[in-house]
Formats: C-alpha cells, sequence, structure tokens
C-alpha cells in the first residue's frame, strides 16, 4: 500500500516538474518574435531605457555584457548567433568593418543623429572606404584621478603615478592597451603611431612600467574595483576614467580628475550593427532612441560620461556642469584612441604579461 | 556483484560465484546493457563537455592562427615553443604552484584534525559539519569580497590589532601574497574536509581499539594506524584542493595585488585580450598536461599499501 501512494506522488511530481519545463520552453520561443539582441558594456542598457524602448515599439530588449573591446573581438568570433548591435569603442571599427562583421549605417534611419554635437558625426575611425559603419555614442577618457584630502597639490603630469611618496598606494588599470597609452604618453610618444615599430617602442615601455611595479598596490580590473579601491582610501592615486570620478563627485567623494599635461587618450564608443543582424530594423529604432535628447540626458546623469548629443550636453544639471566640462586646453589634451593592427594588441598584451609576471 | 552479495549469508560467499548463472534476472549480457544505460549520462557530459573541448583546444594549439581568420590554416609547433621558451609562462606557473602548494598544505593542517573530530569524537558528526557548510551556499564572489572587509587597511582585523596595542600602522593583508593564500585557503578548504570526513569515518573502530590494547597511546596510534590507514583518501583531498588551486581566478584577481599574476589568469587573457587563441590553447594542455602528471605522481604516492 505504501509503495503504491509513494509511487503515484512521484508520477504527480514528475508531471508537474515536466509541465513547467514545457511552459517555460513555450515561454522562451514565444517571445522570439519581436526582440533586440545586444552586446553592450554594462553601462548602456539601464532599465529606464530598455522599459521605454520595449514600452514604445513593443520589442523586447535582451542585453548581454562583456569587459573589453578585444574580448568582444573575440567572443564575436566564437559564435554571434542572433546579435544585432554591439558597441565597440572608436578604435576597433575599421578592424571590424574589414573584417567584414559589421555592415555600413543608413544615416537617413536615424533621425537623432543630426543632434549630435559637432566633431563626432563623421571622423577617420568610422568611415571605411568612404562608407560609415558606426554611430558614435558617448566618449570618456583615461586620465590621471587623485584623492584631493590626501594629496594637496594636485598633479600635473603622469609621472605622479611613478612619484616614490606614493608607494603602496598606487592604482593602474589591469587592461594592457590602456596600460600602454598612459605610458606611452607619459614617455611623449604619439600614440596614433603605435603599429610602426611596435617592438621597439615597447622596450621603453616595459621599463617604465618594470618602474612602476614596486609602487603599485593594484591593478584594477574593473572601474568598479577603481572606485572601490579610492574611495576606501588604500589608493591615493591611480589611472581612471572619467566616468566613474564624476560619478564620485557627486558622491561627494574627494576626488579629482586630471587631465595630464602630456595629455590622454580618450576612447568614443560606437553602435554598430552586425551583417548578419537578424533584427535590423529593431537595431535602427534602439540607436535612434538611444540618441534622443531625453534619453541623452538621463544617461549622461546615470553613468557620468558625455553621450555626444548636442542638446543633452548643453543642458546639463549644474552640480554636473561643474565637473564634466573641460577647458579648451583639456580638451587639445585629448587624442583619440588610435586604431591598432590586432597583431600590435597582442604584443601589448604580451608585453603586459611580461612586466606583471617578474 | 555488491548488491546481489549483500544478501547472502558470510558463509556463502564462495559458492555464490558458481551460482550466479542459476540466479533469476538479467544474464550476464542484459546487466552489461543496464549498466551502459546508468553510466551513460555521465559519459555523455564528460565527452561533450570535457572530452570534445580538449581535442578542440589540442587542435587549436597546433595551428597557425584561428580558422576564423584564416581558412586554411597551416600546422605548427611554433605556440608549444613559444610557450616553452618565453620565461613569462613558467614564472606564473611556478608562481602559481607555489601558492597552490602552500594554500593546500595549510588547508590540510587545518582540516585533518577538524575532519578527525567531525568524523569520530563528535556525536553529531554530520550536523555539524552540515552546519560549517552553510556559508557555502552564498555566492563565492560574495565571500571572497568579504575577505576584503576582513582583510583591508582598516578591516576588522587591522581594527582588532590596532586596538589591542599590537601595531601602529596598518599591517598590509590584502593585494599580496598573503591576500590570495588567505582566499585559497578559504574557499577550497570544504573540499579538503568533505573527503578527509569521508575516509575517516571508515577506519575500523577495532583497529583503533586493538592498537590502544596493545598499549599505544593515542598519537602512536593517529601515526600508525589511522594515517596510513587514510593515506590514499588524503591523497584524494589534496589533488583535489591542489589542482582547484591552480585553476583558480578569483582570489587572485580580488584579493592578489598589482604583480601576483597566477596562470589562469594569464589563460584567460591570452584568449580575451590578446585574441591569441592559438597561443592560449597550447598554454591550457601544457598546463593540463603537467597537472595530469602531478596528479598521477600523487596518486601512486597514495596508493594502498598492504599491511599485513
Amino acid at each position: 500500500m505504501r509503495k503504491k501512494t509513494g509511487y503515484s506522488w512521484r508520477k504527480i511530481i514528475l508531471t508537474i516538474v515536466s509541465g513547467i519545463v514545457f511552459l517555460s520552453a513555450g515561454i522562451v520561443f514565444s517571445a522570439e518574435t519581436r526582440e533586440l539582441n545586444i552586446w553592450t558594456w554594462g553601462i548602456y542598457c539601464p532599465d529606464f531605457a530598455t522599459t521605454s524602448f520595449e514600452a514604445k515599439y513593443d520589442i523586447k530588449v535582451n542585453c548581454t555584457f562583456y569587459h573589453g573591446n578585444e574580448e568582444l573581438w573575440a567572443k564575436l568570433h566564437a559564435g554571434h548567433e542572433s546579435v544585432d548591435i554591439i558597441q565597440p569603442s572608436n578604435h576597433m571599427i575599421h578592424r571590424f568593418a574589414k573584417a567584414g562583421v559589421i555592415e555600413p549605417i543608413d544615416i537617413d534611419k536615424i533621425p537623432n543623429y543630426a543632434g549630435l554635437s559637432k566633431g563626432f558625426k563623421k571622423a577617420d575611425y568610422n568611415i571605411v572606404n568612404n562608407r560609415q559603419y558606426s554611430v558614435p555614442y558617448t566618449f570618456g577618457l583615461m586620465g590621471l584621478a587623485y584623492r584631493t584630502d590626501i594629496i594637496k597639490t594636485p598633479p600635473t603630469s603622469w609621472g605622479a603615478l611613478w612619484d616614490k611618496h606614493y608607494k603602496g598606494h598606487v592604482g593602474f588599470t589591469d587592461l594592457p592597451v590602456d596600460a600602454c597609452f598612459v605610458t606611452a604618453k607619459y614617455l611623449s610618444m604619439d600614440i596614433a603611431k603605435l603599429d610602426a615599430d611596435i617592438d621597439a617602442k615597447l622596450k621603453p615601455i616595459k621599463a617604465k612600467i618594470r618602474e612602476l611595479n614596486p609602487l603599485l598596490l593594484k591593478r584594477f580590473k574593473s572601474l568598479e574595483e577603481m572606485k572601490n579601491l579610492l574611495a576606501s582610501g588604500d589608493i591615493w592615486i591611480t589611472s581612471a576614467d572619467d566616468g566613474m570620478i564624476h560619478k564620485m563627485q557627486l558622491d561627494g567623494q574627494p576626488v579629482e580628475l586630471v587631465v595630464p599635461s602630456e595629455g590622454c587618450a580618450a576612447w568614443i564608443d560606437q553602435f554598430a550593427i552586425l551583417a548578419d543582424a537578424p533584427h535590423k530594423e529593431a537595431a535602427y529604432l534602439w540607436i535612434n532612441h538611444m540618441l534622443s535628447p531625453e534619453m541623452a540626458s538621463q544617461m549622461i546623469q546615470k553613468i557620468g560620461y558625455m553621450v555626444v548629443n548636442k542638446e543633452a550636453s548643453e543642458a546639463l544639471p549644474a552640480n554636473l556642469a561643474k565637473i564634466m566640462t573641460y577647458t579648451d586646453a583639456e580638451t587639445l589634451r585629448l587624442v583619440p584612441y588610435p586604431t591598432l593592427d590586432p597583431k600590435t594588441s597582442e604584443k601589448i598584451v604580451k608585453a603586459y604579461q611580461d612586466v606583471r609576471g617578474e | 556483484m555488491s548488491e546481489e552479495s549483500r544478501n547472502i549469508p558470510d558463509g556463502m560467499m564462495e559458492p555464490s560465484k558458481a551460482d550466479t548463472s542459476k540466479t533469476p534476472g538479467p544474464g550476464p549480457m542484459g546487466r552489461h546493457h543496464m549498466a551502459w544505460l546508468v553510466v551513460f549520462p555521465a559519459a555523455f557530459l564528460l565527452i561533450v563537455f570535457f572530452l570534445i573541448p580538449m581535442f578542440v583546444a589540442l587542435r587549436y594549439s597546433l595551428l597557425s592562427t584561428m580558422p576564423f581568420f584564416d581558412p586554411n590554416p597551416s600546422y605548427t609547433l611554433a605556440n608549444y615553443i613559444r610557450v616553452l621558451t618565453e620565461p613569462i609562462y613558467l614564472r606564473s606557473f611556478t608562481r602559481t604552484a607555489g601558492y597552490a602548494a602552500t594554500a593546500t598544505t595549510i588547508s590540510l593542517v587545518i582540516s585533518y584534525p577538524v575532519a578527525y573530530y567531525l568524523a569520530r569524537e563528535a556525536r553529531r558528526g554530520g550536523l555539524i559539519l552540515l552546519v560549517m557548510l552553510i556559508p557555502f551556499w552564498t555566492s563565492i564572489i560574495l565571500r571572497v569580497f568579504s575577505w576584503k572587509i576582513i582583510l583591508g587597511s582598516s578591516g576588522i582585523i587591522n581594527s582588532l590589532l590596532k586596538t589591542m596595542g599590537l601595531i601602529d600602522l596598518p599591517a598590509q593583508l590584502l593585494y599580496n601574497r598573503t591576500g590570495i593564500i588567505f582566499g585559497l585557503v578559504y574557499t577550497y578548504t570544504p573540499f579538503m574536509i568533505l573527503p578527509l570526513y569521508a575516509t575517516l569515518g571508515k577506519v575500523p573502530q577495532e583497529l583503533l581499539e586493538a592498537s590502544e590494547d596493545l598499549g599505544w597511546n593515542k598519537i602512536q596510534t593517529l601515526w600508525r594506524v589511522t594515517l596510513p590507514l587514510t593515506r590514499s583518501g588524503t591523497m584524494s583531498a589534496v589533488i583535489l584542493v591542489l589542482l582547484a588551486c591552480f585553476g583558480d581566478v578569483l582570489s587572485a584577481q580580488m584579493l592578489g595585488g598589482a604583480n601576483t599574476l597566477m596562470i589562469s589568469s594569464v589563460i584567460f587573457e591570452t584568449f580575451m585580450g590578446g585574441a591569441n587563441w592559438n597561443v592560449g590553447s597550447a598554454l591550457s594542455v601544457i598546463v593540463f598536461g603537467a597537472l595530469l602528471l602531478l596528479a598521477a605522481v600523487l596518486t601512486w604516492l597514495g596508493r594502498e599499501v598492504e599491511h599485513v
């Protein structure tokens, strides 16, 4: 008798479980009718943007995140079925376009393109064979950040990172390309021409990073990690993206960002549509949605980076306007991330491994 | 075999061998098929998620470039030569080996007494073990992150030492070797305790009693009876933890310092940062081979020795 009830219980549970499985499978498949798949950085897919888009167009937005441009390059090659939009930085566009991964943009399908800030509309980095392959979205720079309550005289040069007074309290990026750009800038090299004779150039860069090694507390893997270390006072001075510092300043943290006298690299993140994207129309709708002044405005306040929409960038709230605008002299010191040969990138990665592993 | 022989009285053990053909139920063939059915899910998982990827990595490691960059890549040993000749790879491998060995040793020293107590002394060892494992139900990232709070310059340990007047400046426990080893020991000690608990529970009580009856004290009994009897189980636990430490990425990245590059991070970066999957694959294959060899040697060292 007992055995019998036990058996039927098992049957009931089995029925329920398989029911749930079939039901959820049904939901998954039915949801596939109108959707948009985006591969992007973690910050570019906030709820306010996706919910307003979904409400307006009845298209489900799925975002998947990556943490680096090279990671995106590698992941795309491992397979990118049903991905529509990617958001590489400016210096990757030539590589993606030449590899046939992305297709030219039809600007007419993006009415809000007209509202882009001057100087961003067409640039070397997004034109290949006279065709535009990407739309700029945000820009940021890798500058020098420090704790204003600990370091009283504002640093002006990248050399401050190499200052022995700060030993054990220096942070530095763990991303090879960023580390290379910072060091090359400090050594007054032209980072736009790193492809030429990279092996010879990497020698002084490696030597300089070796000098930095004993002074470092940590190489941060993510900007969140940098923020935590800076906020806790474990690091006093570090290479840093401006957006994260702006957010810390809004929170009332004693931090400041400077554009060093040697200049610094600035990236411009883009929108690009994959050549084999299954939902191209939805992709254009999303890009247009994100470039609208309202979305751009909300986005700037959310991420601390400037969205390249003229109206939004000119109408910053007072607290943001104070910290987010750069002087003309500072703007002149910014150099867009250069388009590098994949082989150069790989050599930079290897060089940075060499100096970190000693 | 064992399932059925359990029902047979002791005296029947020997003749039962000859009797198997007479017992009703599936014959040798049928049982063979049943065995395959039982093994299939595990074998399927291993083949699809382990063996096939391993061969894919092996193939990539021998190619000059990835098939998606060049549809007709040539076969070469250049990737292996690079991995074996460039000092960075060997250096991060030996550094990782050092961390892993230290963490495993510390973990063993902590775990053996704990497992011994739980398996042989405690009245409700199983329950205590369960309670000990409760923290491990939370996300590993969260748990490793919590070590930042405990070990940080204004963390619990440093505040305590400061209040007690033992130190003036905070001790640097994070972002260096110490941090990584703390992380590794903490993360993998349960994997040491569990197999040790199982193996220590199996030591027959009669042997321990006999040892004491014959005049050995507790320490002599531990040294000459318990340890030899649990040698192979202990070695399995050591291998498990050692290999897990080798593959660790989280502790190294979250608690490690600026100059504590570990081999798994190097492999990850070679794939993701440098997009050189061929060198990354060669590196994976070599590390895999080295660890396989290490595990084989340790298993051999821990093999059951006939005592009689």
